[in-house]
């Protein structure tokens, strides 16, 4: 399994260097400095680098480089799970994971490396378990020590669900769920689509007591058939009757984008390990005991039926080679009561362009940004069924040998609240304790862009 | 350079960049501010020469930059000289050799060539160097030589000029024409500025090996050159470098004399033999500084160079053998290794080798030295200094390195030994002594090659072949044998065995269990002929065919396919009921032909040429004169070629034959003379019907005679062919079905010399009967000294069945007359011929089919007064029916005086049975001769072919 795990600065320096295994000398950074991190001609660099018998598997991060090393055929998939953990850890512990974070922090980073990792073989990286016994403060460190049993950790540790304490205990049960998707898009210069899905996460925040059971439900196409025709046969009302949370229906309902009743096909769940899977198999029910505070629920995709935010209408023409005409109109597509914010429009431009005179009508600001080649619209906020347009001029240099301009996608980034590209709503959160204890539910929704390209 | 406060700024934000993304950002940003900028008008000078730099700046960082270039052609265009430097520089580093400005350069680069002022000259000659495209070349170059050749230009531009000159001339060879002015720059080696003559003499360097025509004159300029600076001390004393006046311009001059062969003059030749002379005297005592030394040096290592190219007299190379051996126990290294490489050249040329051979044990001293290069140059001199009389010490001495040798340079010293051992074996049990022990010691360093050549030689050389095997069994019984021994061993066991047979303590049974005893512990290569040899045994030695069986048996299981296969044909042909099949197939092998060891082209390979041309290989002398006279060879026909299209003004000239003469790959040398000579002499031969032969036969030589001679070679395979007052043919001839080698001797019976022989032979029809000289042999000498006898081997290659026999052509010039004699080659379809066995019964059921088919009968009744009833002529009979390789079927025929034979004509395209019966009736003085065949042309052939031999009778 892994030999060892570095952390680097962007410069190259090591931060964190830890041997797991004899198998390889603490020279082999060096290596992995010498022919990824200042190699020169790589710029668009591997995951993997396979040096001889050795293989470095390694992420970005801020400033930072995660590298694992490995000397035997390790699973790659394995190895950047666990780099991705070992991010959340770090931003879980310090807040931001990066070089100052980790230069002040380096005896816990050791100390968290040490439990996570055992002769190489990944344990335990449940945030919040590892909080329990590595603790930031020395204080609390020892109180937790003496007031804890060292066993009850071994239990939780080992354990049926080794992400949660049994003796969570709050005033106040709340519980909060965010979904968050990002759209991806690719529109040909015609207008035709063709590429549209819809990258989804929902993120949920328990404050809850005890150990709760908790179930899940969302308008995915599946159930909704399933429970239609249930309801046909006379045998499906308990189901709905008996929610005791509030209603996240009514709520969903003043939302713009998603309409009531809507079906959605989910497709690509994946969910966290506190989710029974063996339930969802059977009948496709999300039910689970929560871990305490924030987490990430699951994770799905859809390519169906994705309602776009943005409709872009762009007219690029080239007047022979001194001058390109840029015509951009943007539509927004959702409801009027909702806003879209930060939102960036970057129109390229082609690399001989000397001077941009830009016009915009509607919203926004707009500038010519040499650095990246492009016009960049800035609006801070746009609200739905609105439209906003930009022409400009650009006037180009003479080439010495000329070269087509390769005309690259003009991209979007925006951020929608409430409003779901996909359509998924929350249908219900309904959560079980034995003390039958009210809690208190909330829903949100957020669309940004993934990568949103209009080609022209 | 005024510093520019915009690019210092700009290249320390680049610096400043953490990583590339900022960096490409950066630069963006600054392309779009230079964009802008020389969009606007009136830039100023300062401003664009600004500009310029930063884009050559993130030009050279590897960013596409993609404009400017105009604004770099305006520099060129600027007053000042910074601008004007950094406008040819920018163009140098950014525009393509296509660019459309390139023409708005061209003009500039003239017009500042012209202008009169030194550094805007300099500026474009440097730029042109630089640049340097085919259009420059082409219309610039005349203009540089008017620089070069000027009275007033400076001596700095001279020299930039010539330097430039030579940049275009190594670019665009054809380009710059360079025979118009070549022979106008030869005069100024003789400058009397040193720097000039410097770059000048790089340039005639150049020129001399492309045009050593037009540059002749340069050798004495050089000479007189060489004698002011070295015997009359004329030089500036600027150049004393440590004490050496000039060193580079010395040893320039020295390299350029070795393009020229040795000045005719005697005054020129003793001026240079002085100058050398004193050379080597200057050089007798070692100076004390590292500087001097190397220079002094390099003088003395370049004159000897060329003095072995010249082959002065033997003295002055007896004296730098003394002075190199000197070097080579020297403590520098790199004098060591200079010292090794001039001793090979040396020794490459040398005729008296003692000199060198005193200091043989430094040498093989040295082969133990530090340094591998060392170590590689001493193996190149032992190779190169080894005669008879010393092949046994370094072969041995070589060996004995072999076990400690670098593993680099194993492969090429095991070749080196074999090549040498082969070479300078005088006894036999030596040549396989050494052999054996090379393969045991390096068989894993090196190829094949070795261990094929060991085989052949033994294969070729009966004498040898008893002690072969003796050593084999040896070998094979020693506790350890190195795989290729194992290989060379088997194989000749395989094919020799049975001449020591007879021995105590080496009969058939201990040889098989010699053989098993290694068999399982080597590859499957060496298995394969180990199979091989079982398979030879069952045949040489019947009474242990069952223990071979045995042996094959077990290998009919092998997993490996090669091997699996061999054993089970081998066990089948073993176990097949009729006899005849087994010895047919495990027949001895013929000797091989004799062609260019492999090892010797291997070697050659290694050594990949230069640009500048080297003039000498490794190796002893005889390589070396070969390499030449091939090079003057190849230069002869070269200018053949050139001359070519100059006699084809005539209209009459057969170009054709021509070109056909030129293409004889053995003596490729054909003198434009000769060449010329030919259309006379072809004239008259195409009067003569090429289709008989009396008519092709040279016209002074009584025809009935030379018949004679032609209808013998039909049924005999060597014996005279043609002979004149002046040459001597003789044909050696052996074939193997459907190939042949023909050995053609000319020998010179003449009381003169013949010069410019060269022989062709011409197939009437190649795609049926291929002739061309066999590869690998030595080439026909120009010129044959008389008594003398030249040789020339022909591969025959019979394609299809063919009806006219091919040509032979010599041509030679004996007493200023050129002479070309056609004579026809004895080779028809009857020579490719294998005799079969067939039973009695068998030949009279093929010999009625064959009749009732009809396919090819020929019949003559021929007089034969000459055969009367007695047994010797009949016996002649049966010879000639025999050699023409028909096999005889005796007791066949009813009638005991009647001869019948079976053969069968082999072709590429098919095989052709054929029976042949003669009938002679002694009584009547007549003999009838049937000959029926499964082709009618072979039919044809034979009949015709006894006709002759018996009309010549």
């Amino acid at each position: 399994m892994l030999s060892a795990v570095f952390i680097y600065n962007q410069k190259g320096e090591v931060l964190i260097s830890r041997l797991y295994r004899h198998d390889v000398k603490r020279s082999v950074a060096d290596v992995f400095r010498v022919h990824v991190i200042s190699s020169p001609t790589a710029v668009v660099r591997s995951p993997v680098t396979t040096l001889g018998s050795t293989s470095f598997f390694h992420i970005r991060y801020d400033n930072l480089w995660l590298c694992a090393v490995a000397k035997n055929n390790a699973s790659a998939a394995m190895v950047f799970e666990f780099l991705y953990r070992l991010l959340g850890l770090g931003v879980s512990y310090f807040g931001r994971f990066d070089e100052e974070a980790v230069k002040s922090n380096f005896v816990l980073i050791y100390e968290l490396l040490d439990e996570i990792l055992d002769f190489g073989y990944p344990q335990n990286m449940e945030v919040d378990t590892l909080k329990l016994y590595v603790t930031t403060e020395s204080v609390r460190s020892r109180n937790v020590v003496e007031s804890q049993a060292p066993q009850s950790i071994t239990m939780q540790a080992t354990g049926s669900t080794t992400w949660r304490r049994n003796d969570i205990a709050y005033k106040k049960n709340e519980a909060f769920v965010d979904v968050i998707e990002s759209v991806n898009l690719i529109l040909s210069a015609k207008g035709t689509v063709l590429r549209a899905d819809v990258q989804g996460q929902i993120v949920m925040r328990s404050f809850l007591s005890g150990m709760p059971e908790c179930k899940f439900g969302l308008n995915d196409k599946l159930v909704l058939d399933r429970d239609a025709a249930s309801n046909a046969v006379g045998r499906g009302g308990n189901m709905r009757g008996s929610t005791r949370s509030r209603s996240l229906g009514t709520r969903a309902g003043g939302m713009g984008g998603v309409g009531d009743g809507e079906s959605v096909e989910i497709a690509d769940c994946q969910f966290h390990q506190c989710v029974r899977l063996g339930r969802f198999d059977t009948d496709r029910t999300i039910s689970f005991i929560p871990p305490d505070g924030e987490f990430e629920l699951m994770r799905y995709r859809t390519t169906e039926n994705v309602n776009l935010p943005f409709k872009v209408l762009p007219v690029v023409r080239e007047l022979g080679k001194s001058r390109v005409e840029y015509e951009v109109l943007v539509k927004s597509n959702f409801s009027s009561n909702l806003s879209a914010t930060n939102m960036a429009v970057s129109i390229p431009t082609p690399p001989n362009a000397t001077k941009c005179r830009i016009k915009v009508t509607g919203v926004g600001k707009a500038k010519y940004h040499p650095e990246e080649n492009a016009i960049v619209w800035k609006i801070s906020r746009f609200q739905g069924l609105q439209e906003t347009s930009l022409t400009a001029v650009v006037d180009l240099a003479p080439m010495a040998k000329p070269t087509p301009w390769s005309r690259p996608p003009i991209s979007l980034d925006f951020q929608v609240l409430m409003f779901t590209a996909s359509g998924l709503l929350v249908r219900f959160l309904k959560v079980f304790e034995r003390s039958n204890y009210q809690s208190v539910k909330w829903v949100r929704y957020m669309t940004k862009a993934g990568s949103y390209e209009i080609r022209i | 350079m005024t510093p520019m406060k915009g690019l210092t700024v700009f290249i320390a934000d680049l610096r400043k960049c953490r990583s590339h993304e900022e960096e490409e950002r950066r630069v963006n940003k600054e392309l779009a501010n230079i964009r802008s900028k020389f969009k606007e008008p009136n830039i100023n000078g300062y401003n664009r020469k600004k500009y310029v730099c930063k884009l050559l700046y993130m030009s050279l960082l590897g960013y596409e930059v993609n404009f400017g270039h105009r604004e770099a052609v305006d520099l060129i265009n600027g007053t000042k000289y910074s601008e004007k430097q950094m406008g040819y520089l920018a163009v140098s580093l950014l525009m393509e050799e296509d660019s459309a400005y390139m023409q708005t350069v061209l003009s500039f680069l003239r017009r500042d060539l012209h202008n009169g002022i030194e550094w805007n000259t300099c500026l474009a000659l440097s730029a042109i160097s630089n640049i340097c495209t085919r259009e420059m070349a082409e219309t610039l170059t005349s203009d540089i030589v008017v620089q070069l050749l000027s009275p007033s230009a400076s001596m700095f531009i001279k020299k930039k000029a010539a330097l430039c000159l030579l940049r275009l001339l190594r670019k665009f060879p054809e380009s710059v024409k360079a025979h118009q002015w070549a022979g106008r720059v030869i005069p100024y080696l003789g400058h009397r500025d040193i720097g000039v003559t410097q770059s000048v003499v790089s340039l005639v360097t150049a020129l001399a090996q492309q045009f050593p025509d037009e540059t002749r004159k340069a050798a004495s300029f050089a000479v007189r050159r060489l004698k002011s600076l070295v015997l009359d001390n004329e030089y500036a004393i600027d150049y004393v470098y440590y004490k050496v006046p000039a060193p580079w311009l010395q040893i320039k001059l020295l390299r350029l004399l070795q393009y020229y062969p040795a000045p005719e003059s005697p005054e020129v030749r003793a001026i240079l033999l002085n100058i050398l002379r004193h050379i080597i005297d200057v050089s007798q005592d070692t100076p004390r500084e590292l500087q001097q030394m190397n220079a002094q040096y390099s003088i003395l290592f370049e004159a000897i160079n060329l003095g072995i190219h010249l082959d002065v007299d033997q003295g002055l190379m007896q004296e730098c053998a003394v002075v190199l051996g000197r070097f080579i126990t020297s403590r520098e290294t790199n004098v060591r290794y200079l010292g090794l490489e001039t001793m090979a050249h040396l020794a490459a040329y040398i005729d008296n080798l003692d000199s060198i051979k005193s200091h043989q044990g430094v040498i093989i001293q040295s082969l133990r030295d530090r340094d591998v290069s060392v170590r590689r140059r001493a193996l190149d001199l032992l190779y190169s200094m080894c005669d008879v009389s010393s092949a046994k010490v370094i072969v041995s001495e070589l060996l004995r390195h072999m076990a400690i040798a670098d593993v680099t340079l194993r492969e090429e010293m095991a070749l080196k030994v074999a090549i040498l051992t082969e070479k300078f074996a005088t006894e036999y049990s030596w040549y396989v002594d050494v052999m054996m022990r090379l393969v045991s010691l390096a068989g894993d360093h090196m190829g094949d090659e070795v261990w094929h050549r060991i085989v052949q030689v033994i294969l070729g050389n009966e004498e040898l072949q008893v002690y072969a095997c003796k050593i084999s069994l040896q070998t094979l019984r020693a506790p350890v044998c190195h795989e290729s021994a194992f290989k060379v061993s088997a194989y000749v066991l395989g094919e020799f065995g049975h001449l020591i047979a007879n021995a105590s303590d080496s009969a058939p049974i201990d040889q098989l269990k010699a053989l098993q005893s290694k068999m399982s512990s080597t590859s499957q290569a060496a298995r394969a002929v180990a199979l091989t040899t079982v398979g030879k045994f069952i045949n040489l030695f019947p009474e242990i065919k069952t223990l071979c069986l045995r042996v094959l048996d077990r290998y009919r299981g092998a997993l490996d396919a090669e091997l699996q296969q061999r054993a089970c044909e081998y066990y089948a042909l073993g176990t097949l009921e009729s006899e005849d099949l087994l010895p047919t197939v495990f027949e001895e092998m013929p000797p091989f032909p004799e062609r260019q060891s492999a090892l010797m082209s291997r070697l050659l390979k290694r050594e990949s040429d230069t640009e500048d041309q080297r003039t000498w290989v490794y190796g002893g002398r005889d390589i070396n004169r070969e390499r030449r006279g091939l090079a003057s060879g190849a230069a002869n026909s070269k200018d053949g070629s050139q001359e070519g299209p100059d006699s084809a003004e005539t209209p009459s000239t057969p170009t054709s034959a021509e070109a056909e003469a030129a293409k004889v790959p053995e003596s490729s040398a054909l003198p434009v003379s000769a060449a010329a000579d030919i259309q006379a002499v072809t004239a008259k031969d195409d009067a003569g019907n090429a289709q008989q032969p009396a008519d092709t036969m040279p016209i002074d030589e009584s025809v009935a005679k030379s018949r004679r001679h032609y209808a013998r070679l039909l049924w005999e395979n060597d014996g005279i062919l043609y002979d004149g007052d002046e040459i001597q043919v003789g044909i050696v001839a052996q074939y193997k079905p459907p190939a042949g080698r023909i050995g053609v001797f000319l020998g010179n019976k003449a009381k003169a010399p013949i010069y410019n022989i060269s022989m062709q032979a011409i197939s009437a029809d190649a795609s049926k009967l291929a002739v061309q000289p066999a590869t690998g042999q030595e080439s026909v000498p120009e010129t044959l000294m008389p008594l003398a006898q030249a040789r020339l081997f022909f591969d025959a290659s019979c394609l299809q069945v063919f009806t006219s026999a091919p040509l032979l052509r010599i041509t030679y010039t004996v007493a200023g007359a050129p002479t070309v004699s056609e004579l026809q080659l004895p080779v028809t379809v009857a020579h490719f011929m294998d005799p079969v066995t067939i039973s009695v019964s068998d030949f009279f059921t093929r010999w009625k089919q064959l009749g009732d088919a009809g396919i090819g009968e020929s019949q003559n009744v021929l007089k034969s007064a000459f055969l009367s009833s007695d047994a010797a002529a009949l016996e002649w009979l049966r010879s000639v029916v025999g050699g023409m390789g028909f096999a005889l079927i005796h007791g066949a025929d009813p009638d005991p005086n009647n001869i019948v034979g079976v053969g069968i004509a082999t072709t590429q395209a098919g095989r052709f049975g054929c029976l042949l019966r003669v009938e002679p009736k002694p009584s009547h003085g007549l003999t009838r001769v049937t000959v029926r065949a499964t082709n009618a042309d072979v039919a044809q052939s034979v009949g015709s072919n006894i006709k002759m031999v018996f009309e010549s009778r």
